[in-house]
């Protein structure tokens, strides 16, 4: 079965975000304007997805996936236990993970751009909030890839294929849910 | 991929992040020198917001007129270099 689940919008979302976080994590300078300026453009995606998780089509809305911690350790029973069971949409874990993810990176967009301004300027405990959300982003990131890869193998649904496709292909005999 | 690779790929990628994260030493300035540094800039009409090093740099993050300082000093408090803003 073949289902259409991510929009262009979430899709380009997903990978315009990846990139910029990597290039501002591990390769520009946090002196420097370039590093501002993908700072500025990220809080810009997250503003835009944050409305998209409001009104954009079925999948992307957050409605359609809620912190759901018993969903989530359902989904944890599953991956103990070996039941392939397929989530249409965002996973429950996916979901945490998403909701953690996007709410870090407020944390270190609204850090740095404090850090620039007069109010902020200098304070140690701003570039520290930035500095600890920042290492916390990336441990989720490396979470979130193994999880992913993890899933896909578990699943039998290739995650990573979908985020481009925008198409989950689901082997016909696994159970599926929302 | 196996189990095994998986985990390992994992402890790698959270080894990474978590070294990659800050390589940069920010040992701090010891807290007679530090005095004086504030000192010297408070003299100057400066507010000076912190005081660390960076590359091996003493770094002086200060303020005044309304205009966002960023100061590298040598080990002798000679001014290398200040950055507006």
């Amino acid at each position: 079965m073949k289902a259409k689940v991510w929009d262009p919008f979430v899709r380009v979302f997903h990978w315009t975000l990846a990139a910029g976080f990597a290039a501002n994590a591990l390769v520009t300078n946090p002196e420097k304007d370039l590093h501002h300026l993908i700072g500025y453009g990220i809080a810009a995606l997250l503003g835009l997805r944050v409305l998209w998780g409001l009104m954009g089509p079925r999948y992307a809305r957050f409605s359609s996936f809620p912190p759901d911690p018993a969903a989530a350790m359902g989904q944890m029973a599953d991956v103990v236990t070996g039941r392939r069971r397929v989530h249409l949409g965002h996973t429950p874990l996916g979901a945490l993970m998403i909701y953690n993810l996007l709410l870090t990176l407020l944390v270190v967009v609204g850090s740095g751009h404090a850090m620039t301004t007069l109010a902020f300027w200098g304070i140690r405990w701003v570039k520290e909030l930035h500095e600890v959300a920042v290492t916390w982003a990336e441990i989720s990131v490396a979470v979130h890839v193994v999880a992913v890869i993890w899933e896909s193998r578990r699943t039998g649904v290739n995650l990573p294929r979908a985020m481009v496709t925008g198409y989950k292909e689901v082997p016909d005999e696994a159970l599926t849910a929302e | 991929m196996t189990t095994r690779s998986l985990i390992a790929t994992l402890a790698l990628a959270l080894a990474l992040g978590a070294t990659g994260a800050r390589a940069e030493d920010e040992a701090s300035v010891e807290p007679a020198k530090e005095a004086q540094i504030r000192d010297m800039f408070v003299k100057q009409g400066y507010e000076v917001r912190s005081v660390g090093t960076e590359d091996g740099k003493i770094e002086v993050y200060a303020v005044k007129d309304g205009k966002l300082y960023e100061i590298y000093l040598d080990e002798n408090l000679k001014v290398l270099e200040s950055e507006e803003d």
